[in-house]
Order: structure tokens, then sequence, then C-alpha cells
């Protein structure tokens, strides 16, 4: 294998792919990145056996071949090289890369060691814009359950076309809370229900921020095949496998008639729930609210035996009744960050009902935080 | 040969060829879906093994089938699967509670108390009820103090607290009383889980950082029922947790049972705040069943199993069988096995004979008469059926693999050695597949 290519373009793509190059106690070498030189094009490839992915590299390609290397060590070192062109050829198990004055061996393993890499040949394909579905995953992702207990809330739900929602629906939700948007597909056909790993909603969230399209094009690709899944954009691609089971319906808890609904400053809110957030008994967050409605405000206070007590009020518009209703700070402050929008719209029944919060200017963005029970 | 024991004679040869490392990481949960004449269906956990298997192993896997099975291999193809779901589907269909399923979604829907949960541990076998518990002397307390238990859950005996050696028919109780109060209420939200798990659970808990899940999970239920209570023993958070669990169940009235093998004081490393609260309710015992009941319990399988037995053989098996009620079970399962094999009427005889010798190969004992018998049934297990060195210890009597491992060497270094040891192997060898075909 001999290849020439530049600093930049390599020390990007190996950015794009270091963050899933972990040395794991089975398999030493899932921490190598695998480079594979064809005539036609240098790929580097880094997988977790969960996920892959896949970047092609603009490279002068002197003879054919693949290699395996240290995924820390080839990107630490090349980010420090000062030089633009760098050459990397492979002599008797070593990666021998000059660049300028320099000349280093990378010691690193033989490419039949490394995975192969599963192409999902067959699946629907469907287009989105990128940064609709980058803005809609970021909003979606926080609300994934961490925990693997029930393995199908630590993934995103993606549903393609359903009679829910002609479009894209993602949901989230750990069980305290849920978020859900609804993003438009411009092209694409097929009804799909899939579960994608949170590990892989993450990894396409990095994708589609760092990775420049060359001709402009903001159009991402996804490929939905049996059990995996491919997203292509620019230069890059991923591979995931697909968590099993069915997601839960969760549009059965949306509620759909309110007795109170609050307008208010999504900004005020955030920095009162903070504050509140300070004299809460750790582990329960309570936020207790108060909608009073000929006052036009909203009452927050929160009490903890051990720093003390807050009470405050942040203006807003109501309407209906008035009504009181606690929730977890924690949850309520992940919301308002996902809002993306100046005003937030609170809606509740009684203080037993789950919570909507909804920005003011995306019809498209909702959230829901379950109430703690008195 | 079964699809499963195919795929554990190839695994093993597999595994000689390659490094552990690798065999951990792409072989795990791998198993034969369907083995119809020369076609073969095997289930991989995901794409990434099947794209390995694929490249690296398929020639070698194909090789392995045609020699285990002797038949020629014509086409292998991988399917994406849970191997849990394959080996469940062909083995029992109806093993899972018609109520899981249901289950998830009534708590999703009650999701409004914002700690809305589901019980994972769930897995109360329905096959398990009072109907079918034979009463005997031993056991009469025990079976109606659950009895009182499930129709009054929380009031009568709290907690409810039954002891007694292995087989004897605790877990049986105690599914029993899930089961009975599944049946009055489906939505009940039942607990039943091991002490280990709970103990695992718990470290879980704290590793995530999500006790608040922990304490939902186990707090906000109807009755907790945990097996085998004395694991938790010696393992002082756990018990702390536990102790706090059970004061909110008691305390709200919600049923706790648990059972273990000694009564709560002759647990060691137990604190005593959890001795005393499981001293609070009732506690009962169940010991090894009397004659009369072992003969009434094996007339219960035999009707099951729909294989009747003359009272004669019923009772030479309950006189053979004293320990406990596993045992039974599985003496009965060996002579209706043996004999539908055989297509024979099962005589005094035959039964007796059956029963004596295969215990004693089994057993503890390490006495040269029976120790030398058994290796080289390892030795023959090992070579003739390609049996992995693990599978071949737990097969008698669960001795450690590498105890299977001796045994195989050595046999076979003195079969070749003494040429007396070798006619007698190879006429045991004989006798084994004459009968056979």
């Amino acid at each position: 294998m001999k290849i020439t290519c530049t600093k930049e373009n390599l020390s990007k793509a190996l950015s794009i792919v270091g963050g899933i190059a972990n040395k794991s106690v089975n398999l030493p070498i899932l921490g190598n990145v695998l480079i594979k030189a064809d005539d036609q094009k240098t790929e580097i490839i880094a997988t977790n056996l969960e996920l892959a992915i896949v970047v092609h590299v603009r490279s002068k390609v002197d003879e054919p071949g693949s290699f395996t290397v240290p995924a820390r060590t080839l990107t630490e070192f090349v980010g420090l090289l000062s030089e633009e062109k760098i050459e990397m050829e492979l002599k008797d198990n070593e990666l021998v890369i000059n660049c300028g004055k320099s000349s280093t061996k990378i010691k690193g393993s033989p490419a039949d060691e490394f995975p192969v890499i599963p192409s999902v040949h067959t699946g629907t394909g469907f287009l989105f814009a990128v940064d609709e579905l980058k803005t809609g995953m970021g909003q979606t992702v926080s609300s994934l359950a961490k925990s693997e207990i029930r393995p199908e809330l630590s993934g995103m739900y993606f549903g393609f076309n359903t009679s829910y929602y002609a479009g894209l629906v993602l949901a989230a939700t750990d069980s305290y809370r849920l978020a859900e948007k609804r993003v438009a597909i411009k092209q694409g056909e097929g009804e799909f229900k899939i579960i994608v790993p949170g590990r892989t909603t993450s990894e396409i969230i990095r994708i589609l921020s760092l990775v420049e399209t060359e001709d402009g094009e903001k159009n991402v690709r996804f490929l939905v095949g049996e059990n995996q899944i491919a997203v292509h954009f620019g230069n890059t691609q991923l591979v995931s496998r697909l968590v099993e089971g069915n997601y839960p319906d969760y549009a059965q808890i949306i509620p759909k008639e309110f007795k109170t609904t609050a307008t208010l400053d999504t900004e005020k809110m955030t920095k009162e729930i903070k504050t509140a957030s300070l004299f809460t008994t750790t582990g329960v967050n309570a936020i207790n609210c108060s909608f009073e409605g000929k006052e036009g405000v909203v009452k927050l206070a929160s009490i903890s035996s051990q720093t003390g007590e807050y009470n405050s009020e942040v203006v807003a518009d109501i309407k209906g009744d008035d009504n009181k209703i606690t929730l977890n700070h924690r949850y309520v402050l992940d919301g308002l960050n996902n809002l993306k929008s100046e005003s937030a719209v609170f809606k509740i029944i009684n203080a037993d009902s789950p919570c909507l919060v909804t920005p003011t200017n995306d019809p498209n963005f909702l959230y829901i935080i379950m109430p703690i029970r008195q | 040969m079964t699809n499963n024991e195919i795929w554990q004679a190839v695994l093993s040869e597999l595994e000689l060829n390659i490094s552990k490392a690798n065999f951990n990481t792409w072989f795990k949960n791998t198993g034969i879906v369907s083995f119809q004449e020369s076609h073969v269906v095997l289930c991989v956990p995901n794409t990434f093994n099947q794209a390995w298997i694929e490249k690296k192993h398929h020639q070698q896997i194909i090789q392995s089938l045609e020699r285990i099975t002797s038949l020629p291999i014509r086409k292998l193809e991988y399917k994406i699967e849970n191997i849990k779901n394959v080996t469940e589907l062909t083995i029992n269909t109806s093993i899972t509670p018609p109520q899981a399923h249901q289950e998830e979604k009534v708590s999703f829907s009650t999701a409004s108390q914002s700690t809305p949960l589901i019980s994972p541990g769930f897995s109360i076998n329905p096959k398990y009820t009072f109907d079918n518990f034979v009463v005997g002397k031993g056991s009469e307390l025990a079976f109606t103090a659950a009895k009182a238990v499930a129709d009054r859950p929380g009031e009568s005996y709290n907690p409810l607290f039954i002891y007694g050696g292995v087989g004897l028919g605790k877990t049986h109780l105690l599914q029993a009383v899930a089961n009975e109060l599944l049946r009055k209420n489906p939505q009940t939200n039942i607990m039943y889980v091991s002490a280990e798990k709970f103990t695992n659970d718990f470290i879980t808990s704290l590793r995530t950082g999500s006790s608040r899940d922990f304490q939902n999970r186990y707090r906000l239920i109807d009755a907790l029922l945990i097996d085998d209570i004395q694991f938790i023993a010696g393992k002082d958070a756990s018990q702390e947790s536990f102790f706090h669990t059970f004061n909110e169940l008691h305390q709200a009235n919600k049923q706790v049972i648990l059972t273990s093998d000694r009564p709560p004081k002759a647990i060691p490393a137990l604190e005593d705040r959890l001795k005393s609260r499981f001293e609070w309710g009732m506690i009962v015992d169940v010991t090894a069943p009397d004659f009369e009941t072992r003969a009434a319990i094996l007339d219960k399988k035999c009707h099951e199993k729909n294989f009747p037995l003359e009272t004669k053989i019923l009772h030479t098996v309950a006189t053979i069988v004293q320990s406990n009620i596993r045992e039974l079970e599985g003496a009965l399962n060996k002579i209706i096995a043996y004999h539908q094999l055989k297509n024979m009427v099962p005589t005094q005889e035959s039964v007796k004979s059956l029963l004596s010798s295969f215990e004693d190969v089994c057993g503890k004992s390490r006495e040269k008469k029976l120790s030398f018998p058994r290796q080289v049934i390892m030795y023959l297990l090992r070579n003739d059926l390609k049996m992995s060195f693990p599978a071949i210890g737990d097969e008698l009597g669960g001795r450690d693999h590498t105890t299977a491992m001796h045994a195989n060497e050595k046999i076979s270094k003195e079969v070749e050695n003494e040429l007396k040891l070798k006619q007698e192997v190879e006429l045991i060898r004989q006798r084994l597949y004459i009968n056979n075909i």
C-alpha cells in the first residue's frame, strides 16, 4: 500500500471516525482504524461492532492495499504534523509516514484481522435536509434513556411515513419525559418503524455537524434495511445495527385537551428554574409550579431541608383555570433547552397528568414531562 | 442429534482453531435455526457477526457440519435473530405468560404517575399453580399459608417466609401465589426475582447512577417475591437496600414472600434487623415428602405426561428416590424416555436397573469402581459424540470441564497402551451402536 494525501483531509477523516474506535477487552483491534486503498479511493474505517463509519479520503493511490493502526496514535500524530503533504506506505507490518523532513513508523495489525463492515445492499432510501434532521435529532437525543434496562428506550424511534404522520417522526423517552419531532421527508416512500441505538444517533448528529460537503450538498441519505441502517452524507457513510423490539405506543399518553395554557419567556423561565433547582431535595428535584391566571404569573417554589427554600414568579399569559403541578427541574430544563424558541407554552390538565411543553415557533416539536405525584 | 447439539459440536471444533477472544466476540449467541436436508440456516446476533462469519468461517462451518452430521451441506445461510427467540420458540411456545406484553402497555399508559414501571424480572411460569401442588405432611402448613396469602395479599401473613431443602416445592408455592394473584387481577404488579437478581440490579443501579429507577422498580409494586433470599447474606449494601424496600412495602401493606434453604435464624451474616423482620409474619417450612406423598406426586406427574405406570412400579421409584421432588421428576423422565425409545413396557426390573446404575455414575462418589467407568463415559462422549468438555461435565453430575478433560486424556492414553481396556471400550461401542440400529 502506498498513498499520498493532504494533512487536512486525513485529519478530518480521523476526527470523524475516531470517536468510535475504542479498545475492547476481547478485540483490541477495535481501537484501530482501517486504512483501505484501492485503485479509485482511500477509505478510513472504524467500528465498535454496533456501528461502523467509513470516510472516503481524496488521495493519490500508487499501490493499493490495506492496514490498521491504533486510532489515537495516528490521530494525535497527524494533528501535530506541520507539512501539508503526507505519504503513507506499508512496509513490514509498519505504517511508514513521510511528511516534509520527518519520517515515522507506526506499528499496527494486518487488515484481515479487522471486522468486516457489513454493507447494506438492499433497503429503502430516504432523503432529508441536513439542517432539519440534525436539529430534530439534537432536540430529541437528550431524552433517551441512559440505562439499558429497557433496550428499546435506549434508542431513538424513527417512524417513516406511518399512519401517525406522513413524514419522519423522531421520538425519545426515558419514560419520565418524552421528546417528539416531526421532520419532512424530501424523498422516499414506504412505512418503517425502527429504533436506532443511542450511540448511533449521537454519531449521526456528529457526522452531520462535522462533515463538509464539497458540492454544497444539503441532503443526507438514509438506507433502511432489515436489522440495519446506513446513512450517507458527503464522503462519509455510517452503518449501524438497529435495536430489536417494538417501541412503546407513546402517542396514547400525549394529552389532547388541557385545562390551563401558559405562554412565557423561555429564557426567564430557564433562569428561574435553574435558581429554584438549587433548593430542591437531591434525587427528587421537585419544583412546585402554580399557574395563577388573575395575576398572570407562574409561581415557582422549591424547598430543601438542607439548603433552604426559594419562591419566585415568571410572568405568563395564562388561559384557562388556575392550576398546580410539581415537576422535576432536570426534565424541565432539558425541555426548555431544546425548544429553540423565545417563548414556550406549558399546557397542563392537573397535578397528576402529563405536562406538555411546546415552542411557539415550531408546530413540529413537542416535549412531555411526567409530574411528580405528591 | 438436535440442532443445538450439532451446533455445539461445530463450535467446539471452531474453538480449537481460533483465539478465545475472537471466538467469544463472533460466535456468542449464534445457533442453528433450521436444518433441513442439506440446507442450514444459522442465526447470528447482528450484521457485524454475519459479515465476519460469512467471510472468514463459512467454509470451515460447512466442513464441520458435514463431518459431524455426515450429510452433504449444499447451502448455508445466515439470519439475524435473537438466539433466545429461536430456542424459546422451538422448545416451548407457551412459556411466557400472556400478561407479559400487556404489562408493558399498561405501565406506559399509567405513566402519568411520573414513575412508570415495568417489572423486567417478571418471569412467572403459568405451569405452577395451587391445583397441581401435591400436598403432603411436610408441606401442608406451607401450602395453607400460601393459599391464605393469595386470598388476602398483604393482610394475612406478611411477610411469608418459606424455607426448606432443594427441590421440595418452595418455588412452586411462590409462583402459585403469583399466578393466583394474576388470575384474580391481571393488572397486579408482581415483582418476582431471585436474591441474586435483586443484588445485581442494585449494583447496576449504583454503577449507572439510576438508583431512582431501581427504587421505583422495587417499591411501586403490589407484591414482591424473592427466591433464595439467603444469597443476600454478607452483601451489606444490598441488605440495607432490601431493608428499606421491605419496610416501605410492608408499611403500604404490600405482600412480601421470601424463600430460603434455611430459617432466618440460621442464615449467617444476615443483619439482625432483617432477621427480626423476616420472623415478623409467618415462617413455614417444607420438608422432604414421605413415601405416600412421593407416590402421589409421581402419579400426578405420570398423568400430566400421559404415561401411566403401574402402582407397583410407582412405589419402587418412590422407594429408590427419596431426597427431593426434582430428582423424582428426573427419574420419571428417564424412565419414560428410556421405555419410549426402546418401545418397551416398563417392568419393575427395568426401572430398578435404570435408576440404580446411572445415579451412581453421576453421583459424588470418587470410588474407583465408579470413577473409572465415569471416565470411560467421558471419553466416549468426547470422542464419539464430540460433546464439549463443559457439556460432558454437566451431564455427569455437574462436574468441572477440567475433570472431563483429564478423564479424556487419561483414558485416551490407557486405551492406546492397554489392549484389554481397548477391547472393552470397543465392546461398549459395539453394544451401543448395534442397539441403536
